[in-house]
């Protein structure tokens, strides 16, 4: 009897029947997930957010998508530089020492994802920064960035 | 430290309508299926990334244009936009869509504002169930 039960149990479940507004419930292992994800946009950002300190241009082409970018202006000038050409201005600017940041938000749908990072002293000027980002093949990169350079627009 | 003034204060609250209006042509394309409309929207140089049908997808302003007409109208489509966050001449806002051709989809987006025009200058979307 008790056998006949679950093969009923079962068989219900499968055709829908016995739940059939069942929504699919989170497991652990989904909820580790959502939130290592977070993680791994910051390893995303790191080696931007580490050139910026270092003034090492290679490693922040690393972050960026080819088809990338970078979007702002600086003294009065309206500045839209590509991937390429934002590496050399990260070696051209040189180490920032004594620069901070602070990753004020990251928010994350599927494999798309958008983040805010503000900055302090990165050779000397207050930057505010909006990426978006995708993720590839398992890998985070930055797809667009817009910056508020402050007091220097 | 300078005071906000009032005029400071009506101008910030004005910002958001204006990346609201900057996202709008977008939004009414999604309707209309009109890409000359969704065109505008875009920096040249901006980016639309994400996936279909587990196809990586990565499209120009003026290919993605192409693809909001040959996609058609989408009367029954229905936005919400989620966030808006505004940095000076620099934001990032997220909109969600129900039933564009059928899809779910989230966009985020970063935009600049150069002279007094806001435009996108790059997306991401999540396709849901048809990334």
């Amino acid at each position: 009897m008790k056998i006949i039960q679950t093969a009923l149990i079962m068989m219900l479940t499968v055709s829908g029947i016995a739940q059939p507004i069942k929504v699919e419930t989170e497991t652990k292992e989904d909820e580790i997930r959502s939130f290592n994800e977070y993680v791994e946009v910051e390893k995303a950002l790191s080696p931007y957010i580490e050139s910026a300190k270092t003034g090492d241009g290679i490693l922040s082409r690393s972050a960026f998508y080819d088809h990338a970018y970078i979007v702002g202006s600086v003294g009065g000038e309206f500045s839209a530089v590509s991937a390429d050409e934002f590496a050399k201005v990260i070696s051209s600017t040189g180490p920032s020492k004594n620069i901070k940041h602070h990753i004020a938000w990251i928010d994350i749908s599927g494999p798309a994802a958008a983040a805010k990072v503000e900055f302090i002293d990165w050779a000397g000027l207050r930057f505010t920064d909006f990426f978006v980002l995708y993720k590839k093949n398992g890998q985070w990169k930055i797809s667009g960035k817009t910056y508020d350079s402050h007091s220097a627009n | 430290m300078k005071m906000e003034t009032k005029e400071n204060e009506v101008q910030s609250f004005n910002e958001y309508q204006e990346v609201v209006k900057a996202l709008q042509p977008y939004i009414e394309s999604a309707r209309t299926g009109n890409g000359d409309l969704s065109r505008p929207a875009f920096y040249d140089h901006a980016h639309i990334v994400g996936s279909i049908g587990g196809e990586f997808e990565n499209n120009t302003a003026d290919e993605f244009a192409e693809a909001i007409t040959s996609l058609g109208e989408s009367p029954n489509v229905q936005h919400h936009i989620a966030w808006i966050d505004i940095s000076g001449p620099a934001a990032a806002a997220k909109v969600e869509f129900q039933d564009w051709k059928g899809f779910r989809f989230t966009d985020f987006f970063v935009l600049y504002k150069n002279g007094k025009e806001w435009r996108i200058s790059g997306k991401v979307y999540d396709s849901h169930s048809q990334n």
